[in-house]
Order: structure tokens, then C-alpha cells, then sequence
């Protein structure tokens, strides 16, 4: 990684009900797993992106365009995930009524770690596939639900570790899968 | 938009007495049903609803703070129900603190833009150092609605 740098983005707001609760929450949740300061300015105003309530108060709606600026150590990193993300309608899945592309939670797997620079291998029941390919995880039969061992190694393999393990944490954002866990763990 | 147009007046409590998130969210409905403003064959659903939005990520936001929120098809407009609660509410917050300020949200499916403009208003109001200790200091509900009218400008 450099020593410092700075990455900035365009970022539209694609989900029907605008940046709400849930896009905000996971945006601010992952920007605060980089050591890079992350700013958003919308209309004028700056806030934190690592803020959830500053965030909220931007009021963003479908349409509008952040403009999303990282600067730090892992500030390309950030804004990599944090462009997937967006893109994905923070992985809102209101809309699909639970008719989503079944194999998505590898899709996001591989393009989250397809940001870092570190070498990143899942490992499910001893079988093992490279995290940046996702034909490689399907025939791994990841999951939603499935918690794999990652093995990481390179500059960024701390910043890898923590957004990678917040997706397996929560199911990769497949949201059927995450009320079953819960219902599980309760 | 103001946050006092969709406030329900019967649903501001100042001194919630459980410290149990689902209980609260179910009291805090109720009111909502005192003040006529929902049915209450309705409470089941509409709780429901909202601990489904609970398991897909906590709504404590952060500083003491927790919306939860669901939007149904049965309801016709925004209505905000809040309590206070000096000992806290266990919500599984993020910082792993209680919630002392709960603003309870539920609306129609449509109107993306009014919910927008609610949440909005909500986060800037609790942004604001006063009213959140005016709020702690409030003895009665109608005073809690002043403060609500007052700042929320």
C-alpha cells in the first residue's frame, strides 16, 4: 500500500427508497473497517462516511450522486468496496421478494475481495478456492449461511480480513439468509 | 415537512419503564392504537414487521439513539411514536450501548420521499446537543412535543 493517497468517487443512489437506514448503516459500517478517512459531500455538505447518523442527515435520495472521498493508506481499497456496494444497491433486497440470483453471495464475495491486493484463499470442509474467482467458490458449494476459513496474506490482508469476515458475518447480505441465522442463533 | 405533523400525540412517553427492546416496540405501538391512529388487530403484524427489519441489522444508530421502522401496505401515512428511557433499552447497538431515545417509525409503502425527509429530520434533531438533554430533563409528554416543534426547524 502507499504510504498515503487518495481515491474518490461518483457514487449514484440507485435504491427506490433513497440512502435510508439500511444502505447507510452498511455503508458506514464498512468505510469504518479502513484506516482512510472517508468523506461524503452531497449538495454542498461534507460528512463523515463512517458516521451513520451523519449520513442520514444528507438525506440522499434516488438519483442523487455522492461524492465519495477516501484518503489514507487503504483509501483505493475503500473506495473499491464501497463503489460495489453502492452498486448493489447496498445489497437492499426489499424488491426481490426472495427471487434473487441464488449464486449472489459469491458474486459479492469475489468482487469484494477483487478490491485488495492480498492473495485470499477460502477454505470450506478442507477444499479450498481462490476468493477472487467466483466460479471457484460455486464449485466450493458456498453458502449464504456458510462460514468459511479465509487465508490471507499480503499488505492489505488486516483491511481484507474485516470486510470479508463482515460479509460471512452477515450471511454476504443475502437477507432471507440473515433472518435464518439469527432465528438460529436465538 | 416537520416531524411534529406526523407525530402521534398519545405516543410520546417520557419515562419508558422495560428495558426490553420487542416489549417497548409492542408498548410504544399500542399507544399508537390509544391515540387511534392504528387498529389494534394491527400491532401483531406491524411488530412483526419490525423485528423482521431488526434481524436484517440493528436500528440503533448510534449516541443512545434507535428508529425502528417498518412500512405496510395496511397503514396510510407516517406516524412516529418515542420514548424516552433514563435506564436504557437493550437494541444490540453497534456500540454495544443501551438506547435511551427511540423514535419509532411506520408508514405506507409509497412516499419514499416523506419517510426520507422523516428520518432525516429525526437524525438532525438528536444531532442536536439540546434537545437531547431537554429531552432527558422533560417531566411530561406534552413537553417532549413542544421541544419536538421547537427545534425541529
Amino acid at each position: 500500500m502507499k504510504p498515503s493517497d487518495e481515491h474518490s468517487a461518483e457514487l449514484a443512489i440507485k435504491n427506490p427508497m433513497g440512502f435510508h437506514v439500511r444502505p447507510v448503516q452498511r455503508f458506514a459500517e464498512l468505510a469504518r473497517l479502513f484506516q482512510s478517512d472517508v468523506e461524503v459531500k452531497l449538495r454542498g455538505r461534507n460528512v463523515s462516511g463512517k458516521s451513520i447518523m451523519s449520513l442520514m442527515t444528507l438525506g440522499a435520495r434516488r438519483g442523487d450522486t455522492l461524492l465519495v472521498t477516501a484518503r489514507g493508506v487503504d483509501a483505493r481499497q475503500c473506495i473499491g468496496v464501497l463503489t460495489f456496494l453502492a452498486g448493489n444497491r447496498f445489497f437492499v433486497e426489499d424488491s426481490l421478494d426472495g427471487g434473487g440470483e441464488p449464486g449472489r453471495h459469491m458474486e459479492r464475495l469475489a468482487h469484494m475481495a477483487s478490491c485488495f491486493n492480498s492473495k485470499i484463499t477460502v477454505s470450506l470442509d478442507e477444499r479450498q478456492a481462490d476468493a477472487k474467482q467466483p466460479d471457484a467458490l460455486r464449485a466450493l458449494g458456498l453458502e449464504p449461511t456458510s462460514v468459511p476459513e479465509l487465508r490471507i496474506e499480503g499488505d492489505d490482508a488486516e483491511q481484507a480480513r474485516a470486510v470479508l469476515g463482515q460479509l460471512c458475518q452477515h450471511c454476504y447480505f443475502v437477507e432471507d439468509a440473515m433472518g435464518k441465522r439469527k432465528d438460529r442463533a436465538s | 415537512m416537520a416531524l411534529a405533523d406526523y407525530l402521534c400525540r398519545t405516543a410520546v412517553c417520557t419515562n419508558m419503564d422495560c428495558q426490553e427492546r420487542d416489549e417497548s416496540i409492542r408498548m410504544l405501538l399500542e399507544s399508537l392504537v390509544e391515540g387511534e391512529q392504528m387498529t389494534a388487530g394491527l400491532v401483531p403484524k406491524v411488530l412483526d414487521a419490525i423485528l423482521d427489519r431488526e434481524r436484517l441489522g440493528s436500528t440503533a444508530i448510534g449516541r443512545g439513539v434507535a428508529v425502528p421502522h417498518a412500512r405496510l401496505p395496511e397503514l396510510e401515512r407516517i406516524l412516529i411514536a418515542f420514548s424516552y428511557s433514563e435506564a436504557g433499552i437493550e437494541f444490540n447497538a453497534l456500540d454495544g450501548q443501551p438506547v435511551h431515545e427511540v423514535f419509532l417509525v411506520v408508514a405506507a409503502r409509497e412516499g419514499a420521499d416523506d419517510y426520507l425527509d422523516v428520518m432525516q429530520h429525526i437524525t438532525r434533531l438528536v444531532q442536536n446537543e439540546d434537545f437531547r438533554r431537554f429531552v432527558a430533563q422533560a417531566k411530561s409528554s406534552q413537553e417532549v412535543i413542544d421541544l419536538i416543534v421547537e427545534m425541529d426547524r
